[in-house]
């Protein structure tokens, strides 16, 4: 039985947290702030460290006693939270003790999972890249941390050089990378979440962080509690809790978020209302070439003018189904230098088949605007993984690039990689390697039929339930005898299901470990408590094999010198063998590996904070810059001489990474054009995917804690009142969705959270029961080739009733 | 402040943000204090700070979203343990 003595103790830290959050809230400050003073007593020992779940990056404090996790509190210290949490960060300290942990490797043999040592996994493993090292693969993810995602296309791209390694960020993040990209000239955003606390309108595009970022949100609607007067609108293609919140709510037929926002950039102009002055010191304009391409084609103010003419308030009516006059509310607002306006964005705009081409847009008309470059004034895009940013961009996983902004494709950027890691002139491939879709495409490809990837090694992610087109980017393997799917993970999940070989994975605080949230914020923490059985870290695991690869002798796993190309010391230098488990912690791998990435950063003024600053702070956002005082100053606002070292005295502002070497950034041209496939007579909806409140993503952690599991226990149906009686379904009625990859079974459920419109349905995608990702479109955006989860054609009807498909069909 | 009440039960912290209306807000305020797993402590400003001891947080953290006098409900605080040590922990419970 619990102790009595440690619940009371428990109990007045509770309070005494809640009433520091509160006191920090009404007056901005804390009474009894420092970490030390909760320590040990009792013998619940606290520390830092970031949640587990979304990209916001909350920091908690962890409780331990025994060697177990026992209680979790909002960190008082963290500028990100202020003490406060969501519910699911309620919940992130349950997720290491699901009674289903795996706990040892096991390989499929005769159809079923055996147990085997990690000896044995990592021979199998260390053969299958040996005998055919241009075909491995490695799928990870934005829940990697920053050495583990280092450590692993290092793995690939200094070790096998075929560069086929990429995150599941490119499901999500992608179009936001080639969105400031294309526009700043380097990836990032500019702002951060203090633009929440000086904004005086925030705009959400297809975006709702009431569920999805609430801590974020919640800073919002704190300050209206003060008496602030922040106006919220949401444009959106369903009303959701966001739009509880909201002072303007406009719906828009899926797809034509484009032509909204070039409608405010046709008024800024009409108007005469855009900053003329931001535009000529800080902009010059691009469209894009004929087939799509990053960096586009040069071209002219009054060639962006030109095209924008037909983006009438009523023309974009006619397209987007908002009304003029709120088209014209939106321009007027923009129009406007007395207000400062926030745009926020996630999943609806960059899982999007024109997802790069809408961030462009969004960053256009802030910069049209002159929006930009003043706390408050802000385009940016939020994030789903806790180190999306951190790992899966900054680090180099994706499969064209290489750590701290290089890519594979420069010349000069290989060279540079192959001089910090000392490798052989020559060994980092020129040619990007498989993003995501094409990667698992040629997996589940038959060899003899052109599928050239062999073996995948999936660290961090659960890719078996969140491609979109299940069957041709996942199932199909089943089939494929000479395919092997290795997957590290710390529950069974949908792709287990089909893996070969499963290694049991230490999680969040039973590892060291660094993550980057949304706005450059880089955070560290130290293991607190042991992995279960024999589950290990995920960079131990790909050490092992490369250390196994070295004793083979595969040239790709030495340096220039013929040492193993990761070589962890101990103070007096000398190696540590950190590949065998037992010394693994000798040293602390993490902070090594971290220091080398570090050395990274510099190129594109990403600079990141020396590790031991990160081991004081809750998160530093680079650049983090050594100034004449002698200490480290992180940098809130990018590219913003107020803010950013990197800005030359007197410029104000400068994009110092621009596209065009002029300092300037680019407003870009791009039409509306219709969704890949649109409702029609056979499937007459538009289906959406997404997330839901209780469970973070896939539900592999969530899942596992009772209440939440309890609170949404399965996937459902979301669908228009109006609609679901002309098909005869009534509230819990099951009702079978049917687009042209597949058909699936979900209750129905109305007037509940989300309240579709007219023609379109909502499904979430967490519940591994009812993959909704069968269904699925599967096609991407042409140059982040991020896919759409967004928006595709689909048929409904109650389930019994005959298909409309059957009769449409004759 | 502090209530008697079975410890059988996990724990959870959170700020109840109360309404602008003074009256509404006070009244708010003593609903809240009169359900069975919750202590209430002082409000700062608009800020309560609460403790909840429940089997189950979530349907008291809908209660009190529910609530008119409320505007916003945040976490702070949340225990991992259950009355009997392992198999599986987890929080409001």
């Amino acid at each position: 039985m619990m102790n009595m003595n440690r619940r009371h103790f428990l109990k007045s830290t509770a309070l005494a947290a809640a009433v520091a959050a509160a006191q920090q809230r009404a007056n901005g400050n804390y009474e009894n702030t420092e970490l030390d003073a909760a320590l040990a007593s009792d013998g619940v020992k606290w520390d830092k460290a970031p949640c587990r779940f979304c990209g916001t990056g909350c920091h908690v404090r962890v409780g331990v006693k025994d060697n177990k996790v026992v209680a979790i509190q909002g960190e008082q210290l963290a500028e990100v939270n202020k003490g406060l949490l969501c519910v699911k960060g309620y919940h992130v300290g349950g997720i290491l003790y699901g009674k289903d942990r795996l706990k040892e490797p096991m390989l499929r043999k005769n159809g079923k999972l055996e147990k085997i040592t990690w000896d044995e996994a990592i021979e199998v493993i260390a053969k299958r890249v040996y005998d055919k090292p241009s075909e491995f693969a490695i799928y990870g993810s934005g829940q990697w941390t920053i050495p583990e995602g280092y450590a692993a296309q290092k793995f690939i791209k200094g070790g096998l050089s075929n560069n086929h390694i990429d995150p599941n960020a490119r499901l999500c993040m992608a179009s936001a990378v080639t969105g400031y990209l294309s526009t700043h000239g380097v990836d990032e955003p500019a702002g951060c979440y203090d633009d929440l606390d000086a904004c005086d309108v925030m705009i959400m595009w297809g975006n709702n962080p009431a569920e999805m970022h609430p801590v974020l949100f919640s800073r919002v609607i704190d300050r209206r509690t003060k008496g602030e007067e922040v106006k919220l609108i949401d444009i959106g293609t369903r009303r959701t809790r966001t739009t509880e919140y909201s002072d303007e709510y406009l719906e828009f037929r899926p797809q034509s978020d484009l032509a909204i926002a070039n409608g405010i950039a046709h008024l800024l102009i009409k108007n005469g209302t855009y900053d003329k002055e931001f535009v000529s010191k800080f902009c010059n304009f691009r469209k894009d070439t004929e087939s799509p391409s990053l960096f586009g084609q040069a071209s002219t103010f009054e060639e962006y003018s030109q095209l924008l003419e037909e983006y009438t308030p009523e023309h974009v009516e006619a397209i987007s189904g908002v009304p003029a006059d709120k088209i014209r509310m939106l321009g007027d607002l923009f129009g406007r230098r007395d207000i400062r306006i926030t745009s926020l964005w996630c999943m609806g705009v960059n899982q999007h088949t024109r997802g790069t081409n809408m961030n462009r847009l969004l960053h256009g008309i802030h910069m049209l605007s002159g929006h930009f470059g003043k706390p408050g004034d802000a385009p940016t895009s939020l994030t789903g993984q806790p180190s999306a940013c951190g790992t899966a961009r900054e680090v180099g996983t994706l499969a064209h690039a290489l750590p701290g902004g290089r890519i594979v494709a420069k010349d000069d950027h290989r060279a540079d990689c192959e001089k910090l890691w000392n490798l052989p002139k020559g060994r980092i491939n020129a040619k990007p390697g498989y993003h995501t879709m094409k990667m698992w495409e040629q997996f589940c490809t038959a060899t003899d039929q052109g599928g050239d990837i062999n073996t995948v090694w999936v660290q961090v992610t659960n890719p078996g339930h969140t491609l979109p087109h299940l069957k041709k980017h996942f199932q199909n393997k089943k089939n494929l005898k000479d395919k092997f799917l290795i997957v590290s993970e710390v529950y069974p999940t949908a792709t287990t299901k089909l893996a070969d070989l499963v290694l049991p994975a230490a999680m969040w605080v039973e590892k060291n470990g660094v993550f980057g949230n949304s706005e450059r914020r880089t955070q560290q923490w130290f293991k607190m408590v042991d992995a279960p059985g024999n589950a290990r870290d995920d960079c131990w695991m790909t050490i092992a094999v490369a250390h196994k690869l070295y004793e083979m002798g595969l040239e790709g796993m030495k340096d220039k010198n013929g040492n193993f190309i990761f070589n962890i010391v101990d103070e007096s230098g000398s190696t540590v063998p950190v590949w065998e488990w037992k010394h693994y912690y000798d040293v602390n791998t993490d902070e090594q590996l971290y220091n080398e990435y570090r050395e990274f950063t510099f190129m594109k003024h990403k600079d990141v904070a020396p590790y031991d600053e990160l081991v004081k702070a809750r998160g530093l956002r680079w650049p983090v810059v050594k100034k004449e005082d002698g200490k480290w100053h992180e940098t809130p606002f990018r590219f913003m001489e107020f803010s950013d070292s990197y800005v030359e005295k007197g410029k104000g502002l400068q994009f110092y990474h621009s596209v065009t070497k002029d300092d300037k950034a680019l407003i870009w041209f791009c039409p509306y054009e219709a969704a890949t496939e649109e409702p029609d007579s056979e499937f007459p909806v538009w289906l959406c995917t997404g997330r839901v409140l209780e469970h973070w993503h896939t539900g592999s952690m969530t899942r596992r804690i009772p209440q939440l599991r309890n609170a949404m226990p399965h996937a459902y149906l979301e669908m228009n009142p109006e609609d679901a009686k002309e098909q005869g379904l009534s509230n819990g009625d099951i009702a079978i969705i049917e687009t042209r990859r597949g058909k699936i079974e979900l209750p129905v459920w109305l007037d509940g959270r989300g309240h579709p419109p007219r023609g379109s349905i909502f499904v979430p995608f967490f519940d591994e029961n009812l993959l909704i990702n069968e269904l699925t479109l599967g096609d991407i955006d042409p140059i982040s080739k991020e896919p759409d989860y967004k928006k595709c054609a689909a048929v409904v009807y109650k389930k019994g009733a005959p298909s409309p498909l059957s009769k449409s069909k004759g | 402040m502090s209530k008697t009440r079975p410890w059988h039960t996990a724990l959870s912290s959170l700020i109840v943000t109360l309404a602008d209306d003074d009256a509404l807000a006070e009244q708010t305020t003593k609903e809240i204090a009169t359900h069975d797993a919750i202590t209430v402590e002082n409000a700062i400003g608009a800020y309560l700070p609460i403790v909840v001891e429940a089997t189950d947080a979530r349907p008291i953290h809908h209660w009190l979203e529910s609530l008119q006098g409320v505007r916003y409900v945040d976490v702070v605080f949340c225990s991992t343990e259950l009355p009997e040590e392992p198999p599986q922990a987890t929080c409001a419970s």
